[in-house]
């Protein structure tokens, strides 16, 4: 095992090229273009690029950007499907000091208008998935992807000639993206990552589970989550391709999608395993050699972990555990599984996880209580919510720890368990939610009183409960409605009628309560 | 099964899975089934109670996104099966 103090080497850089300007994430891509040029990158089901032809295009847009006037610390949003360009775009967007704020292309128009609200980008990237939110980005100017739409095409971003290069003009410690992700109020946050975060977690994750060049790694995550962002960092600092595939994919041709792209490292949500072990019982394909499965988001059950062993037995399987307020906390290697089978794993190395009572006291190992975190990956906050910073990031003790939400321990060894999660956070089909956004789009609907909204945990399922006054609004009706206002994954699978929801002594919903009922 | 039935078969096997559609709702054939609530596990469960109750069998190159993108396209699919 190795030890908690060994010096990381993958956190020191190779030579910069002489270039004078502060480290950011596109030296990933530069530094793989100048180490793998002929090797491919990015690939997609049409197209694929090598490093080299990457870091042009990069560059170029990255040109075309500063002749716009996006200049440091201005925002980019995109709506896209996961594809190849919002990478590009992404990655020439870090390099002029820009911050990309990727969203998920279910979005809807309410939830976009907030986001929009508080970022006030300077450039919008959409396409024809996406054109019906077109009118949320006003005057805003607008990149087209993939369509006829608007005037300004993505295409025309890419200059024939070799682009100028365009020096970083910021720090490693300023903003590189912001990801938007449920808050514990109704309202998404864009949690700050800046260049040096990336730097720092992407060496800690990769010395625990080391991609290789030869590495084909496969996202089926939408890039707006950060899981399946963060690939792209990880391939790139060891010269693995990185296949760009979408949510849809992860049905019932994922299996033949994985051995035609010949995949062989495969991170996912353990929704998207139970379909893979599913299909694969069902209508079995001959496999592709996986080497590496990582799960997060949710527990993977000791039963889908069997079941994966079973079908890629050279796979190494990681049970992982993270938040993206510090992209990831602590990952449990394969050969740690046997002996700790409950476990989320170590804290990543050069970072420190410890559970607090009521009283923000630390508590000695064994004990149960809400986890903290401690470590360079430790985002910059909440963009535009001090309020919220302060009371997620807080001062324990002298240093600043983020609060996880999630009850659990850590045992001698140093392996935590989670518990819990406390009453502002769900997870749910890989995905957080916050009950207070879906209660607050149910009381949005007429006759809708009181809104609970809690997680049954043993049937996986998503409950709300209601009162209501008016005799006619249903369960169906109420989700239907729903499914308009918020993105599937936050739409509750059952609704309950009740007369009266309890309350908390200061009149909240008591959702202890609730979950009580279940 | 004969393809009269075709129809009203795929309606009641596409009915349950669409879970943001009111149950007596006609399913909109030509909408997208994700809109309408399918996500890629229930997708899943689509196609082997499809390939169970018209007793055919999707051949692989059929079996992809666009397949499963709406009712219409899946009972295309389906009639070129029976």
């Amino acid at each position: 095992m190795p030890s908690n103090t060994s010096p990381n080497p993958l956190l020191t850089p190779p030579e910069l090229d002489g270039l004078e300007s502060a480290w950011c994430i596109s030296a990933y891509v530069r530094e793989g273009a100048s180490r793998w040029p002929e090797s491919i990158y990015l690939r997609d089901v049409t197209q694929e690029l090598t490093y080299a032809e990457t870091w042009r295009r990069i560059c170029s847009i990255a040109a075309w950007l500063r002749r716009q006037g996006i200049e440091h610390k201005d925002r980019v949003v995109m709506v896209a499907e996961n594809r190849i360009e919002t990478v590009l775009l992404f990655f020439a967007v870090a390099q002029i000091g820009a911050i990309s704020v990727i969203l998920h292309p279910q979005i809807k128009p309410e939830g976009l208008r907030r986001i929009l609200s508080q970022t006030e980008p300077k450039l919008g990237l959409l396409e024809s998935a996406t054109a019906w939110l077109r009118e949320e980005f006003g005057d805003t100017p607008l990149v087209w992807v993939g369509c006829e739409n608007g005037d300004c095409h993505f295409a025309d971003l890419i200059a024939e000639e070799e682009p100028p290069g365009v020096p970083y003009p910021g720090l490693e410690v300023d903003p590189a993206f912001l990801v938007f992700t449920s808050g514990s109020t109704g309202t998404p946050r864009g949690v700050i990552l800046t260049h040096d975060n990336v730097r720092f977690v992407s060496a800690a994750i990769q010395a625990r589970l080391p991609y290789r060049a030869e590495d084909r790694v496969a996202i089926f995550l939408p890039l707006s989550f950060d899981y399946g962002l963060y690939q792209v960092f990880y391939a790139a600092i060891r010269g693995a391709s990185i296949f760009i595939g979408r949510p849809e994919h992860a049905g019932p041709e994922l299996l033949r999608i994985l051995a035609a792209q010949e995949i062989s490292v495969l991170p996912g949500v353990p929704t998207l395993f139970g379909g893979l072990i599913k299909m694969q019982r069902y209508r079995p394909v001959p496999l592709p050699k996986m080497r590496i499965i990582t799960s997060t988001g949710d527990h993977l059950p000791q039963s889908y972990i069997a079941s994966l062993r079973e079908l890629f037995p050279q796979a190494l399987v990681y049970p992982m555990y993270g938040l993206t307020e510090c992209k990831r906390v602590s990952i449990l290697l394969p050969e740690e599984l046997e002996a700790k089978p409950e476990s989320v794993g170590r804290p990543l190395d050069g970072t420190e996880v410890f559970a607090v009572d009521e009283d923000d006291k630390r508590l000695p190992p064994g004990e149960i209580g809400e986890l903290c975190i401690r470590g360079p990956h430790l985002a910059l906050g909440y963009w535009r919510a001090p309020e919220e910073t302060a009371k997620r990031y807080p001062v324990l003790d002298g240093t600043r720890v983020l609060r996880s939400g999630d009850f659990g321990s850590v045992d001698v060894d140093g392996f935590l368990y989670i518990h819990g999660r406390s009453d502002f956070l769900i997870k749910h089909k890989g995905h957080r939610l916050s009950p207070a956004e879906v209660e607050e789009e149910a009381c949005l609907i007429p006759g809708i009183v009181a809104a609970g909204c809690v997680k049954d945990e043993a049937n996986d399922l998503l409950c709300l409960f209601v009162s209501v006054s008016e005799s006619s609004l249903g369960e169906a009706q109420i989700i239907q409605a729903l499914s308009f206002k918020l993105e599937p994954a936050k739409v509750p699978n059952r609704v309950f009628l009740l007369p009266e929801l309890p309350k908390t002594g200061n009149q909240k919903i008591d959702r202890k309560a609730l979950r009580a009922v279940l | 099964m004969t393809a009269t039935d075709l129809p009203q078969k795929l309606q009641e096997i596409l009915r349950p899975k669409l879970r943001f559609l009111a149950p007596s709702a006609e399913v909109p054939m030509d909408e997208d089934l994700g809109k309408l609530g399918l996500d890629s596990m229930a997708s899943i469960d689509l196609l082997m109670e499809i390939e169970q109750q018209f007793g055919v069998q999707i051949p692989d190159d059929l079996m992809t996104a666009d397949t499963f993108a709406t009712g219409s396209h899946l009972r295309a699919v389906i009639e070129k099966l029976i």
